[in-house]
């Protein structure tokens, strides 16, 4: 009774330190800095999105200008809308493809609803060489593209 | 002696030969060499070569540890330490081609991995200053100043650590080589990869002797 009492003891013991373990691992090392993240201001440079985002967001930036939609410039604040607000559309770190999508896309998102039926996650079929946004810009599950 | 004050001082000794042997064993397998002695590693270091992070200010090579394992023997260091060696060690018995330079590894998936634990206090420890450029002379650029206020909470609040902004900084696998940060460095390791393909084809035992020394 005892020896099976000090196995139980034991196993939690173990089960403990490694469940705290892992804690610590994700406690210290989480993915990202923080939750609520601000966009620096700096109104002056909001018409040149890209040049900065190729420094602080490079995949992001460089599969946007490689995109049908970086070569016929539509440009970011179109999707995102301006860090200060004054946009025309609010802004948004993942712009939501009903808002936002449908306003140039109604006809193709129609005719695919109707041959597909609704389908959101418009990556799974626009393949990635294409860049149709960005690479994994509708994969939600994936980690977000400012975090590391 | 008492049979009773022989046991505490055994487990006294024992627990100090313990601590002895963990340090030395946290060193020895910090260094570059271990960290080589694992085929997988092999193009990461290659690259490292052609880096900016090649060697340090004062012209002595980097360590790999000086980058992806914490400043100093905390517990930041040891929690990683044992996350990384368990998880590398293990994974190199279960990668399909682990006998083989860079074997198996998708580095797309490991890239957000080691820029989790690229810890920052690293590269403060080089870069003490985030208002001046890399040779800490002059003021860092504009775009570097509005970024760095942002990742200080002054200026917004970026959600990236160092490595997520400053992404290959010391490997560039070929996939990242279009990108635009990455001009410079990619055009480095085109242009020596080339010569030393050359060099090799020209002579091709020096190559064979090269290859062996590298790892
Ligand atoms: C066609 C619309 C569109 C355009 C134009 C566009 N984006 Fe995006 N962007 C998106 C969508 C949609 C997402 C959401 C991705 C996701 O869900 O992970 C996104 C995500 C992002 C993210 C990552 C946000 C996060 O936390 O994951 C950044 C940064 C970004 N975009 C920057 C830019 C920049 C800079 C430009 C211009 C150079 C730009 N975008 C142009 C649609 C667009
Ligand atoms: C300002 C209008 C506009 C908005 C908003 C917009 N797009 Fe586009 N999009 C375009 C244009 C223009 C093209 C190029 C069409 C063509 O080549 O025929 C395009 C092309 C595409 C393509 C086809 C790419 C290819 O390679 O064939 C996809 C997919 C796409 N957009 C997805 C989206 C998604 C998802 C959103 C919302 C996040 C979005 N678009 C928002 C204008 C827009
Ligand atoms: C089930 C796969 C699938 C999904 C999911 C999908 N698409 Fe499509 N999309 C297609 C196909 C197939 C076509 C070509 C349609 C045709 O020619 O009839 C197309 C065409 C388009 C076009 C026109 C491209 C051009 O070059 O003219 C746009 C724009 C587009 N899709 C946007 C989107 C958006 C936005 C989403 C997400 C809401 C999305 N797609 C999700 C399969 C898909
Ligand atoms: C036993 C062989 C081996 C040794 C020794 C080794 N690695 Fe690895 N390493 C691997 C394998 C295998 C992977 C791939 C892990 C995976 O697929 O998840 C890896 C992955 C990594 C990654 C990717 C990120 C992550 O967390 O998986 C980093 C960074 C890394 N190693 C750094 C190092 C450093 C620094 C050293 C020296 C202190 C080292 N490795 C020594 C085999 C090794
Ligand atoms: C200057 C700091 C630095 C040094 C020195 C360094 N690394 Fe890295 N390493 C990084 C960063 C940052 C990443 C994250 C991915 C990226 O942005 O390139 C990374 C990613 C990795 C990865 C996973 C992704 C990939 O590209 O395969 C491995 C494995 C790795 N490093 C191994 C090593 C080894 C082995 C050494 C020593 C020869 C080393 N690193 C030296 C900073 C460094
Ligand atoms: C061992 C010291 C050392 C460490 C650790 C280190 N750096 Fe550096 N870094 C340097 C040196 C030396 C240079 C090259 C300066 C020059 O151009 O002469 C440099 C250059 C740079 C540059 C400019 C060149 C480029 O490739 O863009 C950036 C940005 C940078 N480091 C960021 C970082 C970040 C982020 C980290 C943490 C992952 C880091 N460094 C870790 C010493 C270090
Ligand atoms: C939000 C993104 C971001 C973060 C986070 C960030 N940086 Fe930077 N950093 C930049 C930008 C943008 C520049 C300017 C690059 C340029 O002008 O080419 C820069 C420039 C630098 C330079 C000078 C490079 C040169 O060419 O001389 C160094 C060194 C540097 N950063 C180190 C760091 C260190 C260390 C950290 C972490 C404590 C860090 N950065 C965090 C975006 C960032
Ligand atoms: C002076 C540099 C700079 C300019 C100009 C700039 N940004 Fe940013 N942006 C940043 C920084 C820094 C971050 C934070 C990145 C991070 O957290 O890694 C960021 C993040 C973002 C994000 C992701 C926000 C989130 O919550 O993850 C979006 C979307 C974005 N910017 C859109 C834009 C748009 C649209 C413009 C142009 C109107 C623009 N940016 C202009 C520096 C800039």
């Amino acid at each position: 009774m005892a020896a099976k009492k000090k196995l139980l003891l034991f196993l939690a013991l173990a089960l403990a330190l490694v469940g705290g373990f892992f804690l610590y691992i994700s406690l210290a090392f989480p993915g990202s800095r923080c939750e609520a993240a601000k966009h620096p201001e700096a109104p002056e440079k909001y018409s040149d999105c890209l040049e900065c985002h190729l420094k602080v967001t490079p995949m992001a930036a460089q599969d946007w200008r490689e995109s049908k939609h970086g070569v016929l410039l539509v440009k970011c604040a179109v999707c995102h809308g301006l860090p200060d607000g004054k946009g025309t559309v609010p802004f948004a770190a993942k712009p939501g493809v009903r808002e936002i999508c449908a306003r140039c896309h109604e006809p193709a998102m129609k005719q695919m609803v109707e041959k597909y039926g609704a389908r959101l996650e418009c990556e799974s079929c626009h393949p990635h060489h294409q860049n149709p946004m960005h690479r994994k810009a509708f994969e939600a599950k994936k980690p977000s593209k400012t975090s590391f | 002696m008492p049979r009773n004050h022989v046991l505490p001082r055994a487990v006294l000794i024992g627990l100090v030969a313990v601590l002895a042997a963990s340090a030395w064993g946290l060193s020895a397998t910090s260094s570059r060499e271990f960290c080589l002695s694992c085929h997988e590693m092999s193009p990461q270091a290659e690259e490292q070569r052609w880096s900016s992070h090649a060697l340090s200010a004062d012209k002595k090579p980097v360590a790999c540890a000086e980058c992806h394992l914490p400043p100093g023997f905390g517990p930041r260091f040891v929690a990683v330490k044992i996350y990384s060696g368990l998880k590398d060690a293990v994974m190199h018995f279960f990668l399909p081609d682990g006998s083989q330079p860079g074997g198996g590894l998708i580095r797309a998936e490991l890239q957000p991995q080691a820029r989790r634990f690229v810890d920052d206090d690293n590269c403060l420890r080089c870069h003490r200053d985030l208002y001046k450029d890399a040779r800490g002379e002059q003021a860092v650029s504009e775009l570097g100043k509005i970024a760095h206020d942002s990742y200080l909470g002054k200026n917004g609040q970026a959600r990236s650590n160092c490595a997520g902004c400053h992404r290959n900084l010391a490997h560039l696998p070929v996939f990242d080589r279009r990108l635009d940060a990455n001009r410079a460095f990619a055009e480095r390791i085109r242009k020596e990869l080339t010569l030393e393909q050359a060099r090799a084809e020209q002579n091709p035992n020096e190559h064979n002797q090269k290859e062996e020394a590298l790892p």
